[in-house]
């Protein structure tokens, strides 16, 4: 096969268009074959790339941009030359230096205009981060559960509303799926709905999943919230030995006693 | 070949035999992608290259000799391994998820490699150096997922061919600037 063909092939088969004998014939050759693997992730990289580039901007921006170019041109006018890589670097660079000023500046307003904050809900607030999404993301060839795909979208659109309805109606209709829980118990952190968010949290720290350890850092966060100031501690102390939390964890600790 | 006795089959797999990995790998795919979904909730895709990861650690295993004894079955081999091959690509892969920035190790003890979230970086900075239309449409197709005929119209093409060619071209271009980009770093 040529490379050309190749890699139309493997586009086909990333986007989903190859029948099934197709596909386990194209993933069977791939693993056999070390070098169409390595095709096969770089390609599926610069999509999963291009997908998170996309979610910068709107699509109605996109759709301006392809109005500046309404007339058929050759292909090989297709890229313009390439441009210097400056510019980029240049305006990440000032994104960043931006970033780290309005750090700054929240670290001044949490630790010198109101320093050491020791109340438990205080403690929260200082602490808390929404979880990202570690389930499903963006792949345009993903047909399998829909409904769960939808309520990932949201949760990734920051809509946390939608997606706790969605990972509700999910859970009611399906087995309990763990990682649908955690994210869940997120929502209901950020829609301020403590009392749905512990029991979640609870049933996946008691799963002995992947997450568990993640969702008792959430747990001991709710409890600091609903003033259960005991269990938090307990809970933040299993963090500290275990997770990627623990050097919060320990802050937390010795500001609560 | 049909090894339907699993005690052949892994004294087989102790010989290194390529055809009784290729039983092994049909054997257990469908059912192993379909745990791996509904376990962590991953992308077949994903799944699928766990897979293929932890079937070529297990040849290497046979093929040095380290595949000795089992105290499992070859499955719950597999699905060990798939295990560790997981918790390591969510480690270099998922943008850190399950760390916090407070314990990412010391310089001298980070592993020198370029990790998803790098390479993901990398496609970033080569689409700005790829620039429009080919950002746009690519975008356009791959996120917002808008179909070539839709964008054929917004663009005014009557044929969607003809930016069915464009988006592959444009594919193309991002593939080589990204592979000049990571022979850079590599280097």
């Amino acid at each position: 096969m040529k490379e050309t063909a190749d890699i139309r092939k493997i586009i086909d088969y990333l986007e989903g268009r190859l029948t099934d004998d197709e596909r386990e014939e194209m993933e069977m050759e791939s693993w056999m074959n070390p070098k169409l693997d390595q095709e096969i992730r770089t390609m599926r990289t610069l999509m999963e790339g291009i997908r998170l580039s996309g979610s910068k901007s709107s699509k109605e921006e996109k759709i301006a941009i392809l109005h500046q170019y309404p007339h058929p041109q050759a292909l090989s006018d297709l890229a313009p030359k390439r441009r210097t890589l400056t510019p980029y670097i240049t305006r990440r660079t000032i994104f960043y230096i931006a970033a780290i000023a309005a750090g700054l500046a929240l670290l001044v307003s949490i630790f010198i205009l109101n320093p050491a904050p020791s109340d438990p809900r205080q403690l929260y607030t200082a602490y808390f981060e929404v979880s990202p999404n570690v389930g499903v993301r963006n792949v345009r060839s993903e047909t399998d559960r829909p409904a769960t795909w939808q309520a990932y979208q949201a949760y990734d659109q920051q809509n946390y509303e939608l997606a706790a309805t969605l990972f509700e109606n999910n859970l009611e209709n399906s087995n309990q799926r763990i990682t649908d829980l955690y994210h869940l118990g997120n929502c209901y952190l950020m829609l301020e709905r403590w009392e749905d968010a512990a029991p979640a949290f609870t049933t996946v720290v008691e799963a002995d999943h992947l997450l568990s350890p993640e969702a008792k850092w959430y747990l001991a966060l709710t409890h600091l919230q609903t003033g259960d100031k005991a269990r938090s501690q307990q809970l933040l102390t299993e963090v500290q030995s275990t997770t990627g939390h623990s050097k919060k964890a320990e802050k937390i600790l010795k500001k609560l006693e | 070949m049909n090894l339907t006795d699993e005690g052949a089959m892994i004294r087989q797999l102790r010989k290194g035999d390529p055809k009784v990995m290729q039983e092994v790998y049909h054997r257990y795919k469908a059912e192993f992608i379909t745990w791996m979904i509904s376990q962590y909730s991953c992308q077949r895709l994903e799944a699928l290259e766990i897979y293929h990861d932890s079937l070529l650690t297990i040849s290497d295993q046979a093929k040095n000799g380290k595949f000795e004894v089992l105290r499992s079955s070859l499955k719950t081999y597999i699905y060990g391994v798939a295990k560790n091959k997981y918790r390591e690509y969510l480690r270099k892969n998922k943008k850190n998820y399950l760390r916090s920035v407070e314990d990412i190790p010391d310089r001298e003890d980070e592993v020198v490699d370029l990790s998803q979230q790098d390479s993901l970086d990398l496609v970033e900075k080569c689409l700005e150096s790829l620039g429009d239309p080919c950002k746009s449409i690519l975008e356009l197709y791959y996120f917002h997922e808008m179909s070539m005929q839709d964008i054929s119209e917004q663009m005014n093409y009557k044929n969607r061919n003809t930016v069915k060619n464009m988006k592959y071209k444009c594919l193309l271009r991002l593939k080589d600037l990204f592979g000049e980009e990571w022979n850079k770093r590599v280097q």
